[in-house]
């Protein structure tokens, strides 16, 4: 079977689908474009732009049931995946109960790292409903905070944890 | 970088004859790729659909196909075990999560820099590399990707890294001294192999990363331990032959921490494993 | 004091209102709107320490497609003034450009471009034509003051500058003499401190979009801590009306320091000069290198004491890097010695001298801890050395020696932030229950009795524990000014309007609890719009540890005023006397039963009776800083194969009078306990012989990731300031001045080593080891 491959367009760009959220979406994107910067300018802009090196983990997604860093991928390597941002989590009328606990936890200062922090911690508790503390801080390392220290965060995963074995 | 096409080919066969063409990149992880993409570079070819994600064992060897990530390999219960975990405890130290999601192992051997873990790993184990070009497949020593004229990603695929079983019974020792806990670069990076009988060193391999884009074998001290027993004069006698090779490389004040750790981490380690026996 | 006690929103744990916001990702931060017709900005830095621009020649970019503006210094007002967001007249030098025709450290702005993308206003820098005269640079400050180093300041219009010819960007001498100096002397130690170049890592880059009202009016959308010092300074430095201005905060992703700076002049000219809105977002490495960053610096410290534990003399010594252009060198400077010195008795002689030296570096300002990091580092560092020399217990020294309740110090009045200071007392100190809570909860003397049995048998790791006292301040007295607004909605809701800037640290919602709590509602019935010049009144902005006690009590004020109000309505409604009258729950009492919801008394104020808005507007200075206090412990473990310090536990008692909010308190106290554990053992800007940095990027400079932390516990020590809020003091910047020491401390309590350079990575610990031993 022949693979799918993508060519520019007259505009310069790739025409590329993918699953975003759960609903299928149709973009175009220049061949330079990051991930990150096609998901900020599609409106999505729960995900942040931090160092653009892929080391902070502010604009980490889940990809293919992955979170990795977006500011590194390629917009065009979204053809045909499936990515989960911050804004398919949950929302302030229907948040979800990590977006929950990280609040009660009192998790969240700034919140610039915090959607990179949530995205990793689903992606943890998917996987591991019950991590120990070793297990959260090393799903969490690649999300850099300045403004808690990570103790209430820490505190918040656990929480989270709790809250999604009811 | 002027990228007008991409590609997802499923299969060895289609992505080879994808990197052949003229002004073709590959990319696998996108860890690295991405941002470093030359800039004639005009076909994209993805690795990503490629089988090559599995991790297994056969009669010879621990099996990792090229497109495994550092996660997959972190997880494995085979790279958990063998090898006394190294290979899982090596994919843990890969800088963070969110990377080792993305790095393969694969992307990883083929852009040698001195912080990448596989090529530090093979070095420890002697590990051979299986290659698939239009003329076929062969498994050559890992080293022998490097320098040559033929390059990874374009005359050639990796597809697999193979670690011999023979070591399986050795003792092995993995550290990376770094600032911080989550570190994509160190001071050194460090994986031991050892083999006593009796006793006596029979196989021993000092292998230090970090340094250069090739890693670097202590082949002075390993040849000087081969036959001996770990009393502590032969210990040290290796520890400062292992930090005297590494400030062989480069002299200056950091290559002497450098160099202090190669010695310390050496003795460290072969200080243990007489202990032990 | 009991009065906290009786607190109904006052001291508890509500969600911070932003939170949920946040964590859902929405739209919040100054990069998350899209507006039509945006340009983007990029600035052309300069490759060179120090260079005269002889020529600069942008014709060829001009001419790229979608390039709209290159500005060079020819196209900007010359207006010396300074980037420091502090209160006017700025107590730093004015001696900084928009754009000059000389640039003064590798990351200075060379010239400005906006273009349609940001491919095109890429290539754009790239076709600027520089022709530079490349200077002799000066890279250390202590290099700088010598005899026939470079004059980074040259030019003759700057202002405020001490001593140019010597690269002395601020200076200040204080002396208390009481008699011989270490006369009385039993031991006499002097030791000399080194910082490097520490940066604050915001997650957040500096990211501003300027565009225009319907009123052609220019409006500043940016992530600042000082929305209103932003404000004037863009009008000064382009020589516009402030009314020409408006300047919005939205969320902003930590500033620590880093945002208290005015860097939006560039974009506004770039706006201002295409009629068109423009977008600057720095990046990772601009962050580093070309925002601002920490004062690295030299500290001399000379101490005499006796053998019964009295501190006889103290000699202070503080030379400062400020790079190449002065924004808070004095005001930081003098912080090194004001909010340290006081911390303990000092028998008979105080000297304090101090220096900010332009070098050809990166420009260091305002960040968290503000020379307080600096000065604590060598002082608590020392006082453990004394009372090893004296044989005492280095706990009993500091409970001994450190300022009590009612006490003073010459240096209150002699030293405040680039001023004269105020007289002023403890007023509130809970630092002796915070040593004996740290004390308990680390376990300290049943850890140094098995630590010291541990380390005589373990050959790898060392265990040890050290401690550090520290103070800093509450805003600065009779400088620092707040203002505030309530007015009062029909359903007894209220919108609280205030300039105080939240950056994350929680103020808007801590500003409401204490609005929440004169007026007796819940602090969800507290709308809170904050940090917009057009709509909030003025606040001097996030800095100096200023918000809960100077805003905080700003809000008290305005509130009791509102509750005046509704109290007058009330009674008219109730048909009683003011005095009788009492808020509670949302209602209004009178002593004998009668009530009346606050409701019906804004709807009998806005539409039946006497129609007005119940509205009014308080401001506040403070003529005193009361301290917080804080106690900090740490226990690593120390590998002497490696020379990695791990901290296994850190335990900070914090007094910060009352917690308005304690989750909020706690996690402002974590995360700058982290910040000074991080920056303690890995951080650091490297740089080149010629001045280029090394690391500018997260990959290369090290901050703390969750691996990289294990039991670190912030308790709150509960006091009653009563100047402040309810209690309050301040809480956000203490905690980061206690790493440095304590880990040091603790160091030496493993392997008997001291380290006076930071950070301790391994390579310096295995050295130190080293020579100890050899």
């Amino acid at each position: 079977m022949k693979s799918e491959n993508l060519t520019l367009n007259k505009n310069g760009k790739f025409e590329i689908n993918f699953t975003l959220n759960g609903k299928e979406i149709s973009a175009q994107v220049k061949p330079k474009e990051t991930l990150l910067e096609a998901l900020r300018a599609l409106g999505y802009k729960g995900t942040k732009k931090g160092c653009d090196t892929g080391d902070c983990g502010s604009c980490a997604v889940i990809f293919n049931g992955k979170p990795k860093v977006s500011c590194l991928m390629p917009a065009f390597a979204a053809h045909k995946a499936e990515i989960i941002t911050i804004e398919g989590i949950g929302s302030v009328s229907k948040p979800h109960p990590i977006q929950e606990a990280f609040v009660e936890a009192g998790a969240v200062q700034c919140g610039y790292c915090i959607p990179g922090m949530i995205i990793s911690t689903k992606a943890l508790l998917d996987k591991n409903p019950n991590p120990s503390e070793e297990e959260i801080k090393h799903s969490l390392d690649g999300n850099l905070c300045r403004c808690t220290g990570y103790v209430k965060q820490i505190e918040a995963v656990k929480l989270a944890a709790k809250k999604l074995a009811k | 970088m002027n990228i007008k096409q991409v590609y997802f080919p499923k299969t060895l066969k289609e992505a080879l004859s994808l990197t052949k063409k003229k002004n073709s990149v590959f990319i696998a992880g996108s860890s690295y790729s991405f941002k470093n993409i030359p800039s004639q570079a005009e076909i994209a070819v993805m690795g990503s659909n490629l089988p090559l994600t599995y991790i297994k064992k056969d009669s010879k060897n621990l099996i990792l196909g090229a497109g495994a990530t550092f996660a997959d390999m972190e997880e494995n219960k085979i790279c958990k075990t063998l090898f006394g975990g190294v290979l899982a405890k090596a994919a843990s130290a890969c800088s963070s999560q969110l990377i080792r999601n993305m790095a393969t192992v694969g992307g990883n051997l083929a852009h040698p820099n001195a912080f990448n873990l596989m090529p530090l790993l093979c070095s420890c184990m002697d590990a051979k590399v299986k290659i698939m070009s239009s003329s076929g497949t062969k498994t050559v020593l890992w080293k022998e990707i490097y320098g040559g004229k033929y390059k990874a990603g374009k005359d050639f695929l990796i597809t697999e890294i193979l670690f011999p079983l023979s070591y399986s019974k050795n003792i092995f020792y993995f550290e990376k001294v770094s600032k911080i806990k989550s570190s994509w670069d160190s001071y050194i990076t460090v994986c031991f192999s050892l083999e006593l009988k009796k006793s006596a060193v029979k196989n021993i391999s000092l292998a230090f990363s970090a340094l250069r884009a090739i890693p670097i074998r202590a082949l002075e001290a390993e040849k000087k331990l081969i036959g001996k027993t770990l009393d502590s004069q032969t210990i040290s006698e290796a520890a400062d032959l292992c930090a005297q090779e590494i400030l062989s490389v480069h002299k200056g004040s950091s290559w002497e921490y450098k160099a202090k750790l190669a010695g310390n981490l050496t003795s460290y380690f072969l200080s243990t494993a007489a202990e032990a026996k | 004091m009991n009065e906290t006690k009786n607190f109904k929103c006052v001291n508890k744990r509500v969600a911070k209102i932003d939170s949920l916001g946040l964590a859902c990702g929405e739209p919040m931060f100054a990069d998350d709107i899209d507006i039509k017709g945006l340009l983007h900005a990029k600035i052309l830095w300069s490759p060179h320490a120090h260079a005269k621009i002889k020529n600069i020649d942008v014709s060829k970019a001009l001419k790229i497609k979608g390039v709209k503006a290159v500005l060079t210094y020819k196209d900007v007002p010359r207006i010396p003034h300074t980037t420091a967001g502090q209160g006017y007249p700025e107590p730093s030098p004015y001696d900084t450009y928009v754009l000059d025709n000389k640039v003064r450290y590798v990351g200075d702005r060379v010239a400005a471009v906006a273009a349609e993308t940001l491919e095109a206003a890429e290539e754009a820098l790239a076709a600027i034509k520089v022709d530079y005269e490349i200077l002799p640079a000066v890279f250390d400050q202590l290099d700088a003051l010598k005899d026939g180093a470079p004059v980074i300041h040259d030019e003759k219009d700057s202002k405020n500058i001490p001593d140019a010819k010597r690269n002395i960007a601020a200076k200040f001498d204080f002396e208390v003499k009481n008699s011989e100096w270490f006369k009385e002397a039993d031991y006499v130690i002097e030791q000399t401190y080194r910082i490097p170049y520490f940066q604050h890592c915001a997650i957040e880059p500096h990211t501003t979009i300027c565009y225009f009202d319907h009123q052609n009016r220019l409006i500043i959308r940016t992530s600042t801590q000082v929305p209103f010092h932003v404000r004037r300074i863009v009008a000064q430095a382009l020589n516009i009306p402030v009314k020409n201005i408006r300047v919005i905060k939205p969320r902003i992703g930590g500033g620590f320091g880093s945002k208290q700076e005015v860097l939006e002049d560039i974009v506004a000219a770039l706006a201002l000069k295409t009629n068109n809105p423009v977008k600057l977002e720095y990046t990772r490495k601009e962050v580093f290198v070309s925002s601002r960053t920490r004062h690295p610096a030299f500290m001399r410290l000379k101490t005499g004491v006796k053998k019964d534990g009295t501190i006889t003399d103290a000699d202070m010594e503080i030379i400062l890097n400020t790079g190449a252009y002065g924004s808070h060198a004095l005001t930081v400077m003098m912080c090194s010695g004001s909010h340290t010195i006081p911390m303990y008795k000092v028998k008979n002689n105080i000297r304090f001298s101090g220096k900010s030296v332009y070098t050809n570096m990166p420009v260091a300002g305002a960040y968290r801890g503000y020379g307080a990091t600096q000065g604590f580092y060598g002082w608590e560092t020392q006082m453990d050395m004394m009372a090893e020399k004296i044989g005492m217990d280095p706990v009993e020294f500091r409970k001994k020696n450190y300022i009590k309740l009612g006490e003073g110090s010459p240096v209150f009045k002699a030293m405040g932030e680039g001023r004269e200071g105020v007289e002023q007392v403890i007023t509130s100190i809970g630092l002796d229950e915070a040593i004996e809570r740290g004390l308990k909860e680390i376990k300290w003397y049943d850890k140094k009795a098995e630590y010291e049995k541990f380390n005589k048998t373990s050959s790898r790791i060392k265990k040890g524990l050290g401690m550090a006292c520290l103070m800093q301040g509450s805003g600065i007295p009779e400088i620092d000014m707040a203002s505030a607004t309530i007015k009062m909605n029909e359903d007894g809701s209220f919108n609280l309007s205030v300039g105080a800037t939240d950056l994350g640290t929680g103020s808007d919602t801590i500003l409401a609890q204490i609005a929440a709590e004169v007026l007796c509602v819940p602090n969800t019935d507290i709308i809170v719009y904050s940090s917009d010049t057009d709509l909030t009144p003025f606040d001097v902005g996030a800095y100096a540890s200023s918000t809960t006690f100077i805003s905080g009590n700003a809000v008290r004020k305005t509130a009791e005023k509102v509750r005046d109000m509704i109290i007058e309505v009330a009674a008219k409604i109730l048909e009683e006397k003011a005095e009788n009258l009492y808020l509670a729950d949302k209602h209004v009492f009178s002593k004998d039963g009668k009530k009346v919801s606050f409701s019906e008394v804004a709807n009998t104020s806005l539409y039946y009776y006497n129609q007005h808005q119940i509205i009014a507007s308080a401001s506040h200075t403070a003529h005193t800083s009361p301290p917080p206090f804080s106690a900090h412990f740490a226990d690593i473990e120390a590998d002497t194969v490696t020379g990695e310090i791990t901290v296994k536990e850190y335990v900070s008692c914090i007094d910060c009078g009352t917690a308005v909010n304690p989750t909020l308190a706690e996690g402002q106290n974590d995360g700058a306990v982290v910040n000074g554990i991080s920056h303690t053992l890995a951080e650091g800007l490297e740089f080149s012989p010629n001045g280029t940095p090394l690391n500018a990027n997260f990959r290369r400079y090290k901050i703390f990731t969750s691996k990289d932390i294990e039991k670190i516990k912030t308790i709150l020590i509960p006091t009653y300031e009563p100047n402040g809020p309810f209690g309050a003091k301040s809480v956000s910047e203490i905690g980061i001045n206690g790493p440095l020491p304590a880990i040091n401390n603790a160091i030496y309590d493993a392997l008997k080593i001291r380290l006076f350079e930071a950070p301790f990575t391994p390579d310096k610990v295995l050295s130190a080891l080293e020579k100890k031993v050899g």
